[in-house]
């Protein structure tokens, strides 16, 4: 307060008061922005006495009957910012805390204007200050788990390289296998909280890849991941851009469905082409959902109901909430009902225009005696719904008589191809194998030459030339044409 | 979007553990980089749960074919296919044939010769 220190020297004159007056209504007026305690107590009536500074104390009690029209200026603008005040703890704020839009004060007219200015300063410092401190939080959350997410990475690499390197050791490939699943799951989790981050993967895949094996990828993200059996059309593949999108949401079904199943269940997933696209659906036998979960459930994972990573309470949920977040992001659908095994079945349904066809992964082909016509094949063909797996087309026997020549699995460089190696058949996307070609011969044939060679001194009957076992002048096969003249091959075991 | 820095993780979508089930044995320790394959009914239906690196293995072993080679078309290590192939022998839908019988191996004096051979190639 402002009053002096020192003892009025007289008793206090009538102008003293009114500028007492005048000063509380000012005070009133610049303090009204600050909560005052009462603001936190129910609204409850109050007696007319109350904090607001009674300049007339030192006075005889004023009669009821003719209040000073200022006094009650003032009491009435005290009543107002009081009321303001209440509406500014029990809606705007809450309001501006939740991120949602702010109502405007309650009465914005009949509250003195530095009041309201006052009040509306107030609301959008603390939002702004809200709106930093998440950006900033999310930042470092993504941040963290990135690094995180690398580290999985390259935990990874260290281990394919140490098992490539060490061929032949089955205990070395089953650590190296122990540790690639557990660094697979610490790069979904990293990459979770990333997307609930409203931040989205980094990795993209090179080629389509058929449902199965997204189905098969996403298991080997789980712990779980011998549980899941997949079935279903070999066929229908997800275009590259969503493939990675398509795993980490299909692992988060996953993951839910083996986590809320007796672990001696199988999950079951399969796979199917429908006339809108294709579709994934996932069942567990366990114990399902209530009404009300599986209502909320349904509500995030078909993304029509965004959570944050602010918002997840829950282990359930983070799972969901990704689902959810990954659906709205690619035009998912996703849905999650009751299985017919008990427990609950989740369906998502891959767009038409995410869709493709894809082959079997088979060794390049060659015109066999007549030769056919090749099938070129252009990425993406028209859909057609065929759940049965076509034979693939004729196989390159490793290598063949030629006549009565034999020719080795031979190495070429790809400048060096000649023009009969035919390279159809190979998904778009995979290294192929480069196979030297030669008319094919019955399959027990092709195998006589092997099973020959392997008996070593047995000399190769050569057609056109008397064998002359004991040779020893061994000319070699040039490395693309040049028909063999020795009856001894040359061991090109890769 | 992807950090600089971050090391260029362009491996399989499918891991290792997942294409065998998590096996890092075969179930059979005769099949050997050299084994011959071949399918005894290439037209006999592969169980729906078969996956599609067995599938095309069987379709492929409908001419013989040495696993080394099979493991080239799949673009897999020779151990993962290894293992696929012994369950698929166990279950009958290959047939294996031992490359190297022990006797026929060859001797020391043919592989001199292979040696000799292959320097002059170059």
């Amino acid at each position: 307060m402002t009053s002096s220190a020192r003892p009025p020297r007289r008793s206090p004159s009538p102008w003293l008061v009114g500028a007492l007056v005048a000063g509380a209504a000012a005070w009133a007026r610049h303090r009204s922005a600050a909560p005052a305690a009462p603001v936190w107590q129910q609204h409850a009536p109050r007696p007319a006495e109350q904090h607001a500074p009674r300049p007339a104390e030192h006075h005889t009690p004023r009669p009821a009957l003719a209040p000073d029209p200022r006094l009650a200026e003032l009491e009435s603008a005290r009543d107002q910012i009081q009321l303001e005040l209440e509406h500014l703890v029990k809606v705007r704020l809450p309001a501006a805390l939740a991120g949602s839009p702010v109502p405007g004060a309650q009465y914005p007219t009949d509250l003195p204007p530095e009041s309201a200015a006052a009040l509306d300063e107030l609301l959008s410092q603390v939002t702004t200050a809200l709106i930093d401190r998440e950006e900033s939080r999310r930042l470092a959350l993504v941040e963290l788990a990135g690094r995180v997410q690398t580290s999985a990475h390259r935990i990874q690499q260290a281990m394919s390289g140490l098992a490539e390197r060490n061929p032949g050791d089955p205990d070395l490939l089953e650590t190296t296998m122990r540790v690639d699943h557990a660094a697979t799951q610490q790069a979904r989790h990293a990459q979770s909280v990333k997307v609930l981050c409203d931040e989205w993967p980094g990795q993209q895949w090179p080629a389509a890849l058929a449902l199965v094996d997204v189905v098969r990828a996403a298991s080997g993200r789980i712990v779980a991941f011998s549980r899941v059996q997949v079935t279903g059309d070999q066929t229908v593949a997800a275009m590259p851009s969503v493939v990675e999108p398509l795993i980490h949401l299909v692992a988060e079904l996953l993951a839910n469905a083996t986590e809320y199943s007796a672990p001696s269940t199988p999950v079951a997933v399969s796979v199917r082409g429908v006339q809108r696209g294709a579709v994934i659906e996932i069942d567990d036998s366990g114990f399902g959902l209530d009404e009300y979960r599986l209502a909320e459930a349904r509500e995030i994972v078909s993304g029509r109901r965004l959570l944050g990573v602010g918002d997840v309470g829950e282990i359930p949920q983070t799972g969901f909430a990704v689902v959810g977040r990954f659906a709205r992001r690619h035009g998912l659908t996703v849905d999650l009902g009751l299985s017919p095994y008990g427990g609950v079945r989740a369906v998502v349904l891959v767009p038409d225009a995410l869709v493709e066809t894809v082959d079997l992964p088979a060794p390049a082909s060659v015109p066999r005696t007549e030769p056919e016509k090749p099938e070129p094949r252009p990425e993406p063909v028209a859909r057609t719904i065929d759940t049965r797996v076509a034979p693939p087309a004729d196989l390159t026997p490793p290598a063949g008589l030629d006549g009565s020549e034999i020719r080795l699995p031979q190495r070429r460089s790809a400048r060096r191809r000649d023009n009969d190696t035919t390279d159809s058949g190979t998904p778009a996307g995979r290294p192929r194998p480069v196979v030297p070609t030669a008319p094919a011969v019955a399959p027990d044939a092709a195998g006589d030459w092997m099973e020959r060679f392997f008996e070593g001194s047995q000399p190769i009957p050569v057609t056109p030339q008397p064998e002359d076992p004991d040779s020893e002048n061994t000319t070699t096969t040039n490395e693309l044409e040049g028909p063999p003249s020795t009856s001894r091959k040359d061991a090109a075991q890769g | 979007m992807t950090r600089s820095g971050e090391p260029d993780f362009s491996a399989r979508a499918l891991r290792p553990y997942v294409i065998t089930r998590g096996r890092a044995r075969a179930s059979r320790n005769t099949v050997g980089v050299e084994t011959l394959l071949i399918a005894p009914d290439a037209t006999r239906e592969l169980p729906v749960t078969a996956t599609r690196e067995e599938r095309a293995l069987v379709a492929m072993c409908a001419h013989l074919l040495s696993l080394a080679e099979a493991s080239a078309h799949l673009d897999l290590p020779v151990s993962l296919v290894g293992v696929l192939a012994s369950d698929l022998i166990d279950a009958g839908y290959l047939t294996a044939r031992s490359g190297t019988p022990k006797q026929a191996a060859p001797d020391s004096q043919l592989l001199q010769e292979v040696l000799h051979g292959l320097r002059g190639i170059r």
